[in-house]
């Protein structure tokens, strides 16, 4: 299989390069979505049992 | 029931920071009036240049970089100050950062977008930036320059809002005053916040994450920035060092900004008791630092170079020490170097006039030593055919000068704008910092054979 030749094409082509920016910003504001929204998240289990009979 | 407004932690200085959100002077009016109209010149301005394109500015073969690049690295320079203090210093454990983490941010978030916008105004035609994405490649720097810097702003902007979020939701419960688009924008920014001790110790968490992530970024977007010029076989751009060159110039100029910024504030804002002098004194140690260190790079660039006397290099060479850049290298040392470093070690320590004046320096010799690496480097090319009769020179024309007046206008009026709308001051910061002075250490007694056994 000419595995390196597909490498050294993905290297040297015009295009696979902004693929590449494409999921590295992509991958970053999914994490930083998550983290925000699992830093929000903090506390509700415990506030849920707290306020579950009033 | 629930509780509706959410837990804040107590600080003796909240009214004190949340102050200027409670009104809008007419000061402010006048000021944001006037940043505009020169935002307004600068549009001016790029209108011209998108009608005729770039040949209303100086740029011509084989000079094609000039004022506009030089824009370009010196907002990205600005932006590590925001990041040097609020991360690396953090990690440091320096707790003496917490109160002037905010508006050292803030200077990374406004300064970033002009930076990009700089690279898009250079641009004869600013939808070929496209082409990076559509049509990237791995050997360009370029393209990595667009990853870097597009990560390092999406990741900065996530950075100073999550440390924001506690205090959009101290906005939103304590000023009940505001306007309602004011209240409105705090309840739609808080995300439903709560304050709950878990949320405080989740938001730490991620904050420490972060601040080595961020770390990592500062390091390797003015390193990229820099491998946009390294990268090129230029005489005085092809060294190994001006990675490291960039990026000490980038915190420096950074931090300065942030003396400048933080000074205004105190003074605007009738904030002494909460920017301290002490915080400037430890500024002032970090500038000394920083000075001495650039002096270093300078240094060891500059005589090496000469040590090697390479024909091409030292074309570029002499028209910085007595060539048609003279005039302007030397200025730079003078700014950034000699009066800075005098100020801060005789005059600065307690003094925040003589701080801000010595910033200033550092910022306009900064901006100059940023042109100075870039234009003369273009005049006197390795290939010689390029440098044809007649050219090889490079003049500014209005155009340039105002549209970099207009970026520096718009990057002060947001700043200006967004410490009358959150807090400039971290309050859940600075919540359980100490407040007194650090006191004196007990005296050493000369006393030998003090706590042997008798």
């Amino acid at each position: 299989m000419p595995i390196g030749e597909w490498i050294a094409a993905f290297f040297t082509s015009p295009g696979p390069g902004g693929v590449v920016v494409i999921v590295v910003i992509g991958l970053a504001a999914g994490i930083h979505v998550w983290l925000t929204r699992w830093i929000l998240r903090g506390g509700e289990q415990a506030e849920e049992e707290k306020y579950r009979f009033k | 029931m629930r509780p509706a407004a959410s837990y804040h932690p107590q600080n003796k200085h909240e009214d004190a920071i949340l102050s200027p959100l409670r009104r809008i002077t007419f000061a402010d009016r006048w000021l944001w009036a006037v940043l505009l109209g020169v935002m307004g010149l600068g549009a001016y301005a790029y209108s011209r240049q998108w009608i005729f394109g770039l040949g209303v500015t100086g740029l011509n073969r084989p000079v094609y970089w000039g004022v506009y690049i030089t824009n370009f690295v010196f907002f990205i320079g600005l932006a590590h100050s925001g990041t040097f203090i609020s991360a690396i210093l953090r990690l440091a454990g320096a707790e003496w950062r917490k109160p002037l983490t905010r508006a050292a941010e803030a200077i990374t978030l406004f300064s970033l977008p002009f930076g990009v916008a700089s690279i898009l105004i250079d641009m004869g035609r600013p939808d070929r930036a496209l082409n990076v994405i559509l049509f990237g490649r791995f050997q360009s720097p370029l393209l990595w320059d667009f990853t870097a810097v597009s990560l390092y702003l999406f990741s900065s902007v996530v950075f100073f809002y999550l440390s924001l979020l506690p205090d959009i939701a101290l906005c939103r419960d304590r000023l009940t005053e505001a306007p309602l688009w004011q209240q409105r924008m705090y309840d739609l920014f808080a995300l439903g916040w709560r304050g709950h001790p878990e949320q405080f110790r989740r938001l730490e968490r991620v904050l420490d994450g972060m601040a080595i992530f961020m770390t990592m970024l500062v390091v390797t977007v003015h390193t990229v920035v820099s491998w946009v010029f390294g990268m090129t076989i230029q005489p005085g751009w092809h060294t190994a060092l001006i990675g490291p060159f960039f990026l000490l110039g980038a915190i420096f100029s950074g931090t300065a900004a942030v003396v400048i910024a933080l000074a205004i504030l105190r003074r605007v804002y009738h904030m002494e008791e909460v920017l301290t002098v002490n915080l400037f004194n430890s500024l002032r140690k970090l500038l000394i630092v920083f000075t001495l260190g650039w002096l270093y790079m300078i240094v060891a660039e500059h005589l090496t170079i000469f040590y090697g006397s390479l024909p091409d290099e030292m074309e570029v060479f002499w028209q910085k020490f007595t060539g048609e850049y003279a005039p302007i290298f030397w200025l730079m040392v003078l700014t950034v170097f000699v009066l800075p470093l005098i100020i801060f070690v005789f005059l600065g320590k307690s003094r925040i006039g003589w701080m801000v004046t010595a910033s200033v320096l550092v910022n306009v010799g900064m901006w100059l030593e940023r042109y100075v690496v870039i234009v003369p480097t273009e005049t006197r090319p390795r290939l010689v055919s390029t440098l044809m009769e007649g050219i090889g020179n490079y003049q500014p024309t209005w155009v340039e000068g105002a549209i970099t007046a207009a970026l520096f206008a718009g990057m002060v009026l947001l700043y200006a704008v967004f410490t009358r709308l959150f807090p400039v001051v971290p309050v859940w910061e600075t919540a359980e910092a100490v407040e007194a002075e650090v006191p004196p250490a007990r005296p050493r007694r000369r006393v030998f054979g003090a706590g042997r056994p008798r």
